[in-house]
């Protein structure tokens, strides 16, 4: 019995983990499988440890030769267990998988009855026979009437997610389905005031609020339900969602000015600018946006600026000068902003809604399209326009952002235009950035700058990227830490990353590199040319110990072409890609029959000796 | 854009119900190839929806072809397989045609609905099934024959040979017998046979009164040889002589149970080392450190990239299936003397394989006509000359 | 041996040699080309080239997979390998996806990104132009999820971040989405389980290079050209590989970190010459000894 019952166990997972890979319907078996060893695996961890402990404690109490390492390794083994599992010294994670939000845990089943909603419908039932996708299985629900033949109504709990609704209507192809859903979604979405403010992540079963929750925010969420549950995640929501970032004042870029867009989240106080809620991305971005970019340059402008930087001690070379004239020249023109406005306006396609389309179907159509050709046309810039946006280009005491207050009051200036204006500006790099590149390209080569040229190029780059991890710590300080013992144990500084940086890694390293001396001693030991197959081996690791270093290009190099195949890495090459290749592909043949024949031999339970003897 | 063009679905034959097959066909063959090569700017693109009027998106489109089309020989016809869809559906295509700046145009469609329905077998699989059936039935059958009591004859592998030897001289010096089944877990087959191997090395030493340590670097692998050496004890009539703490655990980490085991053997001097598993970069630290205090040492494993090392430096060498052959010609039992003999004849299969490919290759032949000139070159002679053979009487070995 | 037999010749003596002997001429052959820091030319292999050719060749966004499959153990052999690759490709303007198989990983992955992006390529944006993934437990099983579903193992990066929030992973839906994958390998898991997982079973959307430990080589160049497009077998392919991608793309003299492959030639070098040295030594020694 005793080796019986491992070798059913044995018998069935083998033969059903084989049988999964032909049959389809059995797949998941080989899943389950595969899970109940992770299982196994894991329990054999602690099962190591153990004996572990065991041995090395039995060799310090017996007190046998060598018990002293018995002893550290008792302790270090006990050090790195209890430094790891409590993550001893370790930060706690940042709560910053989604920047910018802040999370209060509402499971489904606290969700308010208001915010349960439904719409009728009429829809096959077989709709809901397959696996609806799992994003939304806690929440979406169906009622299918008394024959069971039809859906009388759909319901969500919650409000709906983009994904949830995009993975809902790509459930089924068909348009009353999707129609439904799409109607399901509008009535299944916060007050329009809270709308993009506001959302429930069903996979963490969280609320999110997007910035600070504003107070019309917060009663609107109030009133949802009276429940003490309801009431309390709403107050943790306001309450951590307001929290204050600050900034101290000091040292700010110069000319520095909160942008107006951001005005409602962001005050400059008299010693710090508070920041209030979580710091998202965007938000981070438009707070370091705060240096001018580079722009087009008149070739007085460029004079200028090359005169500055060659009356500094050192001065530019006739390369260097050139090389500059050439930078500044290459950035970006009027005209090219031009042309991306002027693009920006050609009228895009629109797109019909599920219903529409439904509509249309029932009308009779039968080739439905999705898009809406486009229709109007696009308005060029004037020439009022472009003579307004050169003239804010090319004064350097004007802000860029006027460009489109001027373009606007010029002429016609659409909001595609306004985004396109904004992205072309934001691809542009600030004058910081772009004189460290011209720094770069000034020292290439043996070219020089002196310390003072330096200062005059780097100075606003150096500026730009403190106030740039400036901004950046506030954003990460903007966030709560997830929960007490989120850290990672290995995270930085903490005593386990230290084992591992100044203990672990030296010492693996260390004895892989054995492997050197090894070599050469066993070289030098085992490597005679007893016979006629000890010499060709030997002859073949001389070409390859060659080939595999410059020795071979050097020692052959003068070989004429014709005679390139005899060149040593040539050679090496050749044995490496068919001799090593034909005797390995032989080797690797030979070794799977001996698994397969193996494996069936512990399938069929003939070879029990791995379980103790073959007589049971 | 091409007219009557017709399109056709079926459900793809032997799969797991997730795809159906494609076809377009009724195109001009010359302005099939222009549009491949992109001569004519235009768009041929696939739509599916669960409803014969419905919405049909795009699920597939040509040129640019990504490798999931094909044009027929003919150049007629283009084909392709739309996997990802869900068993027992039913579908609706239709085939558009784009042109720049313009609305899609609908080329064909299909009238009767299409799903695809899961077979109890994956198609795909067939080749594998039958060599795995081939090459495991002839194990099976060979296995039975050597049951029948028919005697089969294995080669000598020298170092099994030496194991008595190896056994033999650690216990006239006093000192231990170190075995490593590899740094594999208990899943890698390697660490199986190796254990296979233990269980005869221990009976051999149990005999000879000798201490057989085992250090292993997964705790799987510890519980499996103490099951191993109690056994093997068992069987040689020791049960006493048994001591679990000979298989002990060491650590996961594979360096750290290389410093362990070096430093072992350096203080301990086993006289015999054994290291039949899996190895990787540690094989040759181990059989140098082996060989620097005078231990004999075999060594087996089916990693190829080890195997020269453990050339280098150890007595007796394993290579590859000698590993896995050890077990069976140890025990010498019936059994597994047939699993050897079965393994033989998957060889002479993959060989014909390789011949056959590589003549189906080399003269432009079919694969399958290759095998029969193969079979007929090597074949006839081979029967001639065992049947020749057989006739002659002949000394049993 | 007993005290009534001749005293040893020198032959004798030599062919018994005290192996640390060898051990510090290793040393030597070692920590000298170190400490003087020769450096040797290299002359590029067709392996190197088809390496090189392939990345080169991808047009600027192109999506990368760099998979980090090493440890501390072979970091000597490998990291030259993981720079280089991360130049390269940084240089192309790819969008690079760092992960990692092994346990030991996730701090490779961390330095190839300081020393090489951080460092040199300052508008880089994390999210956009490369991201961390990190490493996920599960050997190969890893990557026969991933080849079909990213998602399904990868719900956030290695940093937390969710992975729908990070632009450059939006439109990834599995490892068939990537360009390219480029494999640093040491052993299992590694490259051949990339083979085996991810480009057998999708031949026609999966493309795989790779640089590998030399002890591997030999092993994985039955793949080449069929499955593995290029590799680089272990401290010699990263300096060809390397010399291809500082030549073309950097000038003047490289940074420190981007002639790690070249520096450690020296000592390659070197050490094989010795290793020629001895297996001379030693057969000279075994026909002296036959003589007597």
């Amino acid at each position: 019995m005793k080796q019986l019952i491992p070798l059913l166990i044995a018998a069935t997972c083998g033969i059903v983990l084989i049988i999964t890979a032909f049959i389809p319907a059995t797949v998941t078996w080989g899943e389950v499988a595969a899970v109940w060893f992770d299982i196994l695996a894991a329990i054999a961890f602690v099962l190591g440890g153990a004996n572990l402990l065991k041995i090395h404690l039995q060799r310090i109490s017996e007190q046998e030769e060598g018990w002293a390492y018995s002893g550290i390794t008792v302790v270090t083994f006990l050090l790195t267990l209890i430094v790891g599992l409590l993550k001893w010294n370790v930060p706690p994670n940042l709560d910053q998988e989604f920047l910018g939000e802040t999370f209060v845990r509402v499971p489904v089943e606290q969700i308010p009855e208001s915010m349960h909603y439904s719409v009728p419908v009429d829809l096959p039932a077989e709709l809901v026979h397959h696996h609806l996708p799992l994003s939304s299985h806690r929440q979406f629900s169906v009622e299918i009437n008394e024959s069971g033949e039809r859906i009388t109504s759909i319901g969500f709990i919650g409000w709906m997610t983009a994904n949830q609704k995009r993975e809902l209507t790509q459930h089924h192809q068909r348009l009353d389905w999707q129609c439904a859903i799409d109607q399901l979604a509008e009535t299944a979405s916060p007050p329009p005031e809270l709308n993009g403010v506001v959302r429930y992540v069903p996979n963490h079963r969280s609320l999110s609020v997007d910035g600070p929750l504003a107070l019309e925010g917060e009663t609107l969420l109030r009133s949802q339900s009276e429940t003490a549950d309801w009431q309390k995640s709403i107050d943790q929501l306001a309450e951590k969602s307001r929290r204050i970032t600050q900034i101290p004042a000091a040292d700010l870029p110069e000319g520095f000015e909160i942008p107006e867009s951001i005005l409602d989240r962001v005050s400059l106080g008299t010693e710090t600018i508070d920041i209030s809620g979580p710091i998202s991305q965007s938000l981070k971005e438009e707070l370091i946006d705060v240096f001018p970019r580079s722009r087009p340059m008149t070739s007085e402008q460029i004079d200028e600026f090359i005169q500055q930087l060659a009356k500094l001690p050192g001065g530019l070379t006739e390369p260097q000068t050139a090389f500059v004239r050439n930078s500044l020249e290459g950035a970006w023109t009027a005209d090219q902003l031009i042309v991306v406005l002027n693009e920006a306006d050609t009228p895009q396609p629109g797109k019909k809604s599920y219903c529409d389309l439904l509509a249309e179907q029932l009308a009779g159509g039968t080739v439905l399209l999705e898009t809406i050709p486009p229709s109007g046309n696009a308005t060029p810039l004037n020439e009022e326009q472009i003579a307004a946006l050169k003239s804010v280009l090319f004064d350097p005491a004007r802000s860029l952002h006027e460009i489109s207050a001027a373009l606007s009051t010029a002429g016609h200036f659409s909001q595609a235009q306004q985004s396109a204006l904004d992205e072309f500006l934001g691809k542009q790099p600030t004058i910081g950035t772009r004189n460290r590149q011209l720094v770069v390209g000034l020292l290439s080569g043996d070219q020089q700058l002196s310390p003072e040229q330096l200062d005059f190029l780097l100075a606003s780059y150096r500026e730009e990227h403190n106030w740039r991890e400036r901004v950046h710590a506030a954003m990460l300080a903007a966030h709560v830490t997830k929960y007490p013992w989120s850290g990672e144990y290995v995270a930085v500084g903490s005593p386990f990353w230290w084992s591992y940086e100044y203990a672990f890694t030296p010492l693996t390293a260390t004895m892989f590199s054995l492997l050197a001396f090894f070599v050469a001693s066993a070289a030098f030991r085992a490597f005679r040319a007893k016979n006629l197959d000890a010499f060709l081996l030997l002859g073949t690791a001389f070409i390859i110990l060659l080939g595999r270093t410059s020795a071979a290009v050097i020692l052959t190099a003068g070989l004429p072409d014709s005679l390139a195949f005899l060149r040593i890495e040539n050679i090496t090459m050749f044995i490496m890609s068919v001799i090593n290749t034909a005797g390995n592909r032989a080797i690797m043949i030979g070794i799977s029959l001996g698994i397969v024949s193996t494996s069936l031999k512990v399938l069929l339970g003939v070879d029990r000796s791995y379980l103790g003897s073959g007589d049971d | 854009m091409p007219a009557s063009i017709e399109l056709k679905a079926a459900d793809h034959p032997w799969d797991n119900g997730d795809s159906i097959d494609v076809t377009l066909s009724g195109f001009d063959p010359e302005w099939l190839k222009k549009l491949m090569e992109g001569e004519i700017s235009g768009v041929i693109s696939l739509g599916i929806s669960e409803e014969q009027n419905g919405l049909f998106p795009v699920i597939a489109s040509v040129p640019p072809n990504d490798g999931t089309w094909s044009v027929s020989e003919d150049s007629k016809s283009l084909e392709m397989n739309l996997s990802g869809l869900k068993r027992d559906e039913k579908y609706f295509l239709r085939a558009f045609w784009t042109v720049p700046d313009a609305e899609p145009q609908l080329m064909a469609s299909i009238t009767e609905s299409i799903s695809p329905e899961r077979q109890w077998f994956i198609g795909d699989k067939f080749e594998l099934l039958f060599v795995g059936l081939v090459i495991c039935g002839s194990v099976v059958l060979f296995i039975e024959i050597a049951r029948r009591g028919k005697p089969l004859k294995v080669r000598k592998i020298a170092g099994l040979e030496a194991v008595d030897e190896a056994v033999g001289r650690a216990t006239e010096m006093g000192r231990t017998i170190l075995f490593i089944p590899g740094i594999q877990d208990m899943n890698d087959i390697q660490t199986i046979a190796g254990l296979n191997i233990l269980s005869q090395v221990a009976q051999t030493a149990a005999e000879y009164e000798a201490d057989v340590e085992v250090p292993t670097d997964r705790s799987l692998v510890m519980t499996a040889a103490r099951e191993t050496l109690q056994n093997a004890y068992l069987s040689a009539g020791k049960p006493d002589a048994y001591n679990p703490d000979l298989a002990y655990y060491v650590t996961d980490e594979q360096f750290g149970f290389v410093a362990y085991v070096s430093g072992h053997m350096v203080r301990e001097k086993p006289a015999a080392c054994f290291y039949l598993g899996a190895f990787y970069a540690e094989s040759l630290i181990l059989a140098e450190t082996g060989n620097s205090i005078g231990a004999i040492q075999v060594a087996g494993t089916a990693e190829p990239s080890q195997l020269p090392f453990f050339v280098a430096a150890c007595d007796y060498t394993l290579i590859g299936e000698e590993l896995f052959a050890a077990s069976a010609y140890l025990s010498g039992s019936p059994e597994e003397m047939g699993s050897l003999k079965g393994q033989d004849a998957g060889k002479i299969l993959v060989g014909a394989g390789v011949l056959a490919g590589c003549l189906a290759e080399t003269m432009a032949w079919s694969f399958m006509a290759s095998l029969g000139v193969l079979t007929a070159v090597i074949g006839i002679p081979a029967v001639t000359y065992h049947l020749l053979k057989a006739k002659r009487p002949e000394a049993v070995t | 041996m007993s005290d009534s037999s001749p005293a040893p010749t020198i032959v004798d003596r030599l062919a018994g040699l005290d192996r640390r002997w060898i051990f510090l001429l290793m040393l030597l052959a070692v920590a000298i080309p170190i400490l003087l820091e020769l450096k040797f030319p290299e002359t590029p292999s067709q392996q190197a080239i088809n390496v090189f050719n392939e990345i080169d060749s991808l047009p600027p966004g192109s999506k990368v997979l760099l998979s980090l499959d090493f440890d501390p153990s072979t970091e000597g052999e490998l990291r030259p390998m993981a720079s280089s690759f991360a130049l390269h490709c940084a240089k192309k303007d790819l969008k690079i996806y760092f992960m990692t198989l092994f346990p030991g990983g996730p701090p490779m992955v961390q330095q190839t990104i300081e020393q090489v992006i951080n460092a040199d390529f300052p508008d880089m944006v994390y999210g956009k132009d490369y991201v961390d993934l990190g490493f996920k437990p599960g050997y190969e099983g890893v990557i026969k999820v991933i080849i079909t579903n990213l998602r399904e193992l990868y719900t956030t990066d290695a940093r937390g971040t969710n992975i729908n929030q990070i632009p450059m992973c939006q439109d990834i839906e599995s490892v068939q989405d990537m360009d390219l994958i480029i494999d640093v390998s040491a052993g299992y898991p590694g490259c051949k389980e990339w083979v085996q997982y991810a480009r057998t079973p999708y031949p026609d959307r999966v493309k795989l290079v790779a640089g590998v430990t030399g002890v591997q080589a030999p092993y994985l160049y039955p793949y080449v050209p069929g499955q593995i497009i290029g590799l680089l077998g272990a401290i010699k392919g990263a300096a060809e590989y390397e010399k291809l991608v500082v030549d073309k793309y950097i000038e003047g003299e490289p940074r420190a970190v981007y002639q790690e492959g070249v520096r450690r030639m020296g000592p390659q070098l070197i050490a094989h010459l010795l290793m020629v040295f001895l297996i001379v030594a030693g057969n000279v020694l075994m026909f002296l000894q036959s003589r007597q």
